[in-house]
C-alpha cells in the first residue's frame, strides 16, 4: 500500500521587478520558508529535509543551495538540489513527494529560488541553454522557441492574432486581483495589441517580466499532515516527461509531450473528463498564447478549439474552469519559483485561501510546469481536497 | 515492512584519459551496456536521475542533453546536483514510493573546464569570491585542521596518497594507475600548504550507469542482485562550517541514518570495504573517526596498522579512491559501481559502504551522501 | 551622509569550456567544407537524422549508416526576431525550423535571401512548408555557420 504525500503550508513573498528589487536573497528565502512554517504551524526543527530549486546560470554561482542557510542545513539535515531548467519547481515538488511516499521523511520543505535576481539579461542566459555547437549561435532565447509553437498553431488553425492578447488580458486582468503578483495594472487586449512585436507572433505584454520573489512549500506525510492540517491538499497523481534535446527535432505541433504525460497522470488520478473534474488549473505560459495550447495537450479540449474555451469565459472568472487565476507566469516570472507558484497557487485554491483570487470551493486542481531547452521538461500534478 | 531496492547492473566507460566524445554520447554507451547486461531495454525503464551540475557541462540545464542519453525520452525524468549517491537516491525513492519499478541513474563528464575556477565560483559572491578560496584550498584548510588538532602529520597524507595510488593499479576503469610512491608525493610541489600535488585528485572523464529496481523485478533480472540497505544524506551549513572543519556533521548524521537503517551496530565488523569520496589525501584520514573505524585522533595510528577484523583487512578505497578517479557529474554512480565489481569480485565481501559528497566544489555548506550495498543472505 | 538602506554589486561568471565533438558529429562537420549537408540513419525505426547524432533516443541504438542529402529542405516553423538581444544578430533576423529532405528531425537556421526593408511583412513572405536550400559562405571550416543562410528555392 503506498504512502500519500500532502501539501500543509505555503509561503510566498510579493513579487516585484528584479530591477526594483531591494532584498537579498537571504531575506527573500528566510521570509517564504518562515511564512511557509508559520501557515503549517512548524517550526525549522520538524523539517526532515529540503529540496532546493533554481538553474545555477541564472544566479552567476555554482550551486547556489550551498551558501543559502535558510533552508534548515543547520539541523544539518539533506539538502536536495534539483535543476531541471524552468521545471525544477514541478521536479522538485516530485522529488519531496516520492521521498515522503518512500517512507523516508515525514516533513520535506520545498524552496522555489528568485532565479532571475542577479541576472542582467535574461535572454543571453537563456541562450547558453541551447546546444551549444548546433543552436546556440543563431540568437535563440525563450522567447524564440515560444514563438515557433505559436507561429505554427496560428497557421494550423488559423488563430487570428486578437487571440493571443485576449487570453494575455485574461492572464493580466487576474495579475490585477492578485495581492502578490508582479504585473497588476492589467492591459486590455487593445493595449497589448500595440506593445511592440519582440518575436513573431508574440508581443512584449504577451512576455512574461522577470520577477523577483520566493515561494517556500510544507509537504508531509499522510500521518503527519492529518495531524497538523485542517485542510490538507493531497498529491493524487504527479509525473514529468522529457522530450529530446535540439529544439529542431521537433515539430512545434503543439505540445505533444505535455499531452502523453497529461493522459498518463490523468489516468493515475482517475480523471476521465478533465474539463468535468478538474475545477481550478494554473498552467505554465511564459508567454501568454502556451496557455491555449496548454488546454488541448491536458485534454480541456479538443485541439485548434482552445479558442472557443477562451472565448465562452470557460476558463475566466467565475467560469467552469478557471485557469491562472494568479494572473499566470506571464505577469510574475520569478524563475524557478514560478513553477513552485503553480503548485502554490493550486494549493491556496483548495485550501480556500488564495486572496483576491479565490475561486468557488474547488476540491480538484491541476498543476503544471514547463522547462529546459525549448520545454523539454515538462510536470504535471493533480492535487486534491 | 519496507520494500527493498536493489541494484541490478551497472556499466562505466572511459576514464583512462580525455574524453574523445560528448557527455551525452559518453552517457548513452554506459546506459546502454548497463540495460543489455540487465537484459532489458529502454522500453523498460520508468524513472530516469541524472547527476550533473551545470557548469561540469560548461551548459545550462545540462540534463536537457543527458536525460534522454540516459534513456529518458517520453519518461518521468530528473538530475540532482550534488553528487551521484543524491541521484541513486532520487530514482530509490522513485521505486520505493511506488511510482517506479526499473530506474536508470547516470552521469558522464566530458567537458575540459579549469576545476578550481568553478569551484571559487560557487562561493559567497561578495564575502568569499574575492578571496581567491577553491576547492582546493579548502581542502588545505581542513588538512591543517587536522594537524593543528594533532589528528595526523604531513607525512601521514602522502602516505594516505601513496596508499590510494598503489590500489589504483589494480583498478582497471582507474583514471591514473602510476602508483606514485610515498617517495613521489612528498616530493611534489607544494599547492596549498599543506596540500602537495600528488595529494590532490586529478579532474576525469568518463560515464557511469546503474539499473535500479524494486525487489520483485530485482529478483526477476538477477540472481545475484545486490540491495541497497541503508541511504543517507546530511548538510552542513555555510557559514557555520567554516568554525568547526572537523566537526562534518552532516557527514555523522548520514551516517548514523545509513548504519541504523542496515542494523550496523560495529562497522568494523559489520562492512567489508569502504569507498570514500576523497578529493584530497587528508580527507581520508579525516573521515575514519565519523566513520567509526577509529576514536578521536586515532586517525594516524589507524593508518599505521590497517584495518582488520578477524584476520581480515577491511579495505579503505580498494578501487585507489578519487586521487586515482575523479570525474565530477558522475563520481557518485562511479564509485557506487566500482563497489558493485568489487562485491561481484570477492566472495568473502557481503558488505560495501560508499560515501559521496559535493566538496568537489569545495567545503563549507557541503551536502554529504552515504549508501550501503549489500549481497543477498543465502 | 545619509546611509543607503540597500546596495547593489555586480559580479559575472566568466568561464571557459571545450568539448570533444565525437565521430559521428565530427563527420557532419567536416562534411560542410564540402557543401554536403548528411545524415545518419536508425538502423531500427529507419528515421534519418539532421543533424547527424551518435544515438537514436528512442530506439536507443547507435547510427552508424550515412546518407548524404541534397540540402534542400522545407520550413516547418520559424519566428522573426524585432528586438536586439545581447550576442544575438542585429535585428530583424529569422530563425527558422527546417527539414531537410525527408529527415525525421529539423535543423535550427536562418532564413535569409528575403526583402527586410519592411520587417512588418516579414512573417507573411514565409510560409510553413515553404521549400529552401542552403547558401554557402566561400570559407568553410566545419561549423553549420558555413551556410550563411537558407533561402527560398526560386
Amino acid at each position: 500500500m503506498e504512502k500519500k504525500a500532502a501539501i500543509i503550508g505555503v509561503g510566498m513573498t510579493k513579487f516585484t521587478s528584479c530591477r526594483r528589487e531591494t532584498r537579498s536573497r537571504a531575506e527573500l528565502a528566510f521570509a517564504a520558508v518562515k511564512d511557509a512554517l508559520t501557515s503549517a504551524k512548524l517550526e525549522l526543527k520538524d523539517i526532515d529535509a529540503s529540496v532546493y530549486t533554481s538553474v545555477d546560470g541564472f544566479e552567476a554561482t555554482v550551486r547556489p543551495a550551498r551558501t543559502l542557510e535558510a533552508l534548515g542545513q543547520v539541523l544539518n539535515i539533506p539538502l536536495i538540489d534539483v535543476n531541471t531548467g524552468g521545471s525544477a519547481g514541478g521536479s522538485g515538488i516530485k522529488e519531496a513527494v516520492h521521498l515522503i511516499e518512500a517512507g523516508i521523511y515525514d516533513i520535506v520543505l520545498v524552496y522555489g529560488s528568485p532565479t532571475f535576481n542577479s541576472v542582467v539579461d535574461n535572454q543571453q542566459v537563456l541562450n547558453t541553454a541551447s546546444p551549444p555547437i548546433f543552436e546556440k549561435p543563431f540568437g535563440i532565447g525563450a522567447v524564440h522557441m515560444g514563438a515557433f509553437y505559436l507561429t505554427r498553431y496560428m497557421r494550423d488553425y488559423d488563430l487570428p492574432e486578437e487571440s493571443w492578447a485576449d487570453v494575455a488580458a485574461k492572464n493580466h486582468r487576474a495579475a490585477a486581483r492578485n495581492p502578490y503578483a508582479h504585473l497588476r495594472k492589467g492591459p486590455t487586449s487593445a493595449e497589448i495589441l500595440a506593445s511592440p512585436m519582440i518575436a513573431s507572433p508574440i508581443r512584449l505584454l504577451e512576455c512574461c517580466p522577470t520577477s523577483s520573489g520566493a515561494v517556500a512549500m510544507i509537504f508531509a506525510s499522510e500521518k503527519r499532515a492529518k495531524e497538523l492540517c485542517d485542510t490538507p491538499v493531497w498529491v493524487r497523481a504527479m509525473s514529468s516527461i522529457t522530450d529530446t534535446f535540439l529544439s529542431g527535432f521537433k515539430s512545434y505541433q503543439g505540445f505533444d509531450k505535455l499531452k502523453i504525460l497529461a493522459q498518463k497522470v490523468m489516468k493515475a488520478a482517475g480523471i476521465k473528463n478533465p474539463l468535468k473534474e478538474i475545477d481550478v488549473a494554473e498552467l505554465f505560459n511564459p508567454f501568454a498564447g502556451f496557455e491555449l495550447l496548454e488546454y488541448e495537450a491536458v485534454g480541456f479540449c479538443k485541439e485548434g478549439e482552445a479558442r472557443r474555451l477562451l472565448d465562452d469565459g470557460v476558463t475566466d472568472v467565475g467560469g467552469k474552469l478557471p485557469v491562472n487565476m494568479s494572473g499566470g507566469v506571464v505577469c510574475t516570472n520569478s524563475g524557478i519559483s514560478a513553477s513552485v507558484i503553480r503548485h502554490a497557487e493550486v494549493a491556496l485554491q483548495l485550501m480556500g485561501k488564495a486572496e483576491g483570487r479565490q475561486v468557488k470551493s474547488p476540491s480538484v486542481g491541476l498543476a503544471h510546469s514547463w522547462g529546459g531547452n525549448d520545454g523539454q521538461f515538462h510536470t504535471l500534478a493533480v492535487l486534491t481536497l | 515492512m519496507t520494500r527493498k531496492v536493489g541494484i541490478v547492473s551497472y556499466a562505466l566507460e572511459g576514464f583512462q584519459g580525455e574524453a574523445r566524445m560528448s557527455s551525452d554520447e559518453l552517457v548513452f554507451r554506459a546506459v546502454n551496456s548497463a540495460l543489455r547486461k540487465a537484459g532489458v531495454g529502454r522500453d523498460s525503464i520508468d524513472a530516469v536521475a541524472v547527476s550533473s551540475v551545470d557548469a561540469y557541462d560548461g551548459i545550462t540545464i545540462s540534463n536537457g542533453l543527458t536525460a534522454p542519453a540516459a534513456g529518458g525520452y517520453e519518461k518521468d525524468a530528473t538530475r540532482i546536483q550534488g553528487g551521484g549517491i543524491g541521484a541513486i537516491l532520487s530514482a530509490y525513492a522513485s521505486i520505493q514510493s511506488g511510482s517506479a519499478e526499473l530506474a536508470v541513474v547516470a552521469g558522464g563528464d566530458a567537458v575540459r573546464y579549469d576545476d578550481a575556477a568553478i569551484s571559487n565560483a560557487s562561493y559567497d559572491v561578495h564575502f568569499h569570491r574575492g578571496s581567491g578560496i577553491t576547492n582546493i584550498q579548502s581542502y588545505g584548510l581542513v588538512a591543517t585542521s587536522l594537524l593543528k588538532q594533532g589528528v595526523a602529520t604531513e607525512d601521514d597524507f602522502a602516505r594516505t596518497a601513496a596508499k590510494n595510488y598503489k590500489a589504483g593499479t589494480t583498478n582497471r576503469h582507474a583514471h591514473i594507475t602510476s602508483g606514485y610512491s610515498y617517495e613521489d608525493v612528498s616530493s611534489s610541489p607544494m599547492v596549498a600548504w599543506p596540500l602537495r600535488a600528488l595529494e590532490i585528485a586529478p579532474v576525469s572523464k568518463g560515464s557511469a550507469a546503474l539499473i535500479l529496481a524494486s525487489e520483485k523485478r530485482a529478483k526477476e533480472l538477477t540472481r545475484n542482485p545486490l540491495w541497497i540497505t541503508g541511504i543517507a544524506a546530511g548538510s552542513n551549513t555555510y557559514a557555520g562550517s567554516w568554525q568547526d572543519l572537523l566537526e562534518m556533521k552532516g557527514l555523522r548524521k548520514a551516517i548514523s541514518n545509513a548504519y541504523k537503517s542496515a542494523s550496523i551496530k560495529n562497522p568494523i565488523a559489520d562492512i567489508d570495504f569502504f569507498e570514500l569520496y576523497t578529493p584530497a589525501s587528508p580527507l581520508e584520514l579525516a573521515y575514519y573517526e565519523p566513520l567509526g573505524l577509529c576514536e578521536r585522533g586515532k586517525a594516524s595510528m589507524l593508518l599505521k596498522n590497517g584495518i582488520r577484523f578477524s584476520g581480515r583487512e577491511i579495505e579503505v578505497n580498494p578501487s585507489g579512491g578519487a586521487l586515482c578517479t575523479n570525474p565530477g557529474n558522475c563520481g557518485g554512480v562511479y564509485r557506487a559501481a566500482i563497489a558493485m565489481e568489487y562485491l561481484e569480485k570477492h566472495d568473502h565481501a557481503r558488505r560495501g559502504f560508499i560515501q559521496d559528497s559535493d566538496i568537489n566544489l569545495g567545503f563549507m555548506g557541503e551536502t554529504y551522501h552515504v549508501m550501503i550495498l549489500e549481497k543477498e543472505t543465502r | 551622509m545619509e546611509t543607503p538602506s540597500f546596495m547593489s554589486k555586480q559580479y559575472n561568471m566568466h568561464l571557459d569550456f571545450s568539448l570533444a565533438l565525437g565521430a559521428s558529429f565530427t563527420k557532419w562537420m567536416q562534411a560542410l567544407k564540402e557543401k554536403k549537408i548528411l545524415g545518419n540513419t536508425c538502423p531500427k525505426c529507419k528515421r534519418v537524422f539532421v543533424p547527424a547524432k551518435p544515438f537514436c533516443e528512442i530506439c536507443f541504438e547507435e547510427l552508424k549508416d550515412w546518407v548524404e542529402t541534397d540540402g534542400t529542405g522545407v520550413v516547418e516553423s520559424f519566428t522573426v526576431t524585432y528586438q536586439k538581444f545581447r550576442n544575438c544578430p542585429e535585428p530583424p533576423y529569422v530563425v527558422g525550423i527546417i527539414r531537410i529532405g525527408n529527415a525525421g528531425t529539423c535543423m535550427t537556421h536562418w532564413i535569409g535571401g528575403l526583402d527586410y526593408k519592411h520587417p512588418d511583412e516579414i512573417p507573411e513572405k514565409i510560409k510553413i512548408g515553404m521549400k529552401v536550400e542552403p547558401v554557402w559562405k566561400e570559407e568553410r571550416v566545419g561549423d553549420p555557420l558555413d551556410i550563411l543562410y537558407f533561402k527560398p528555392v526560386a
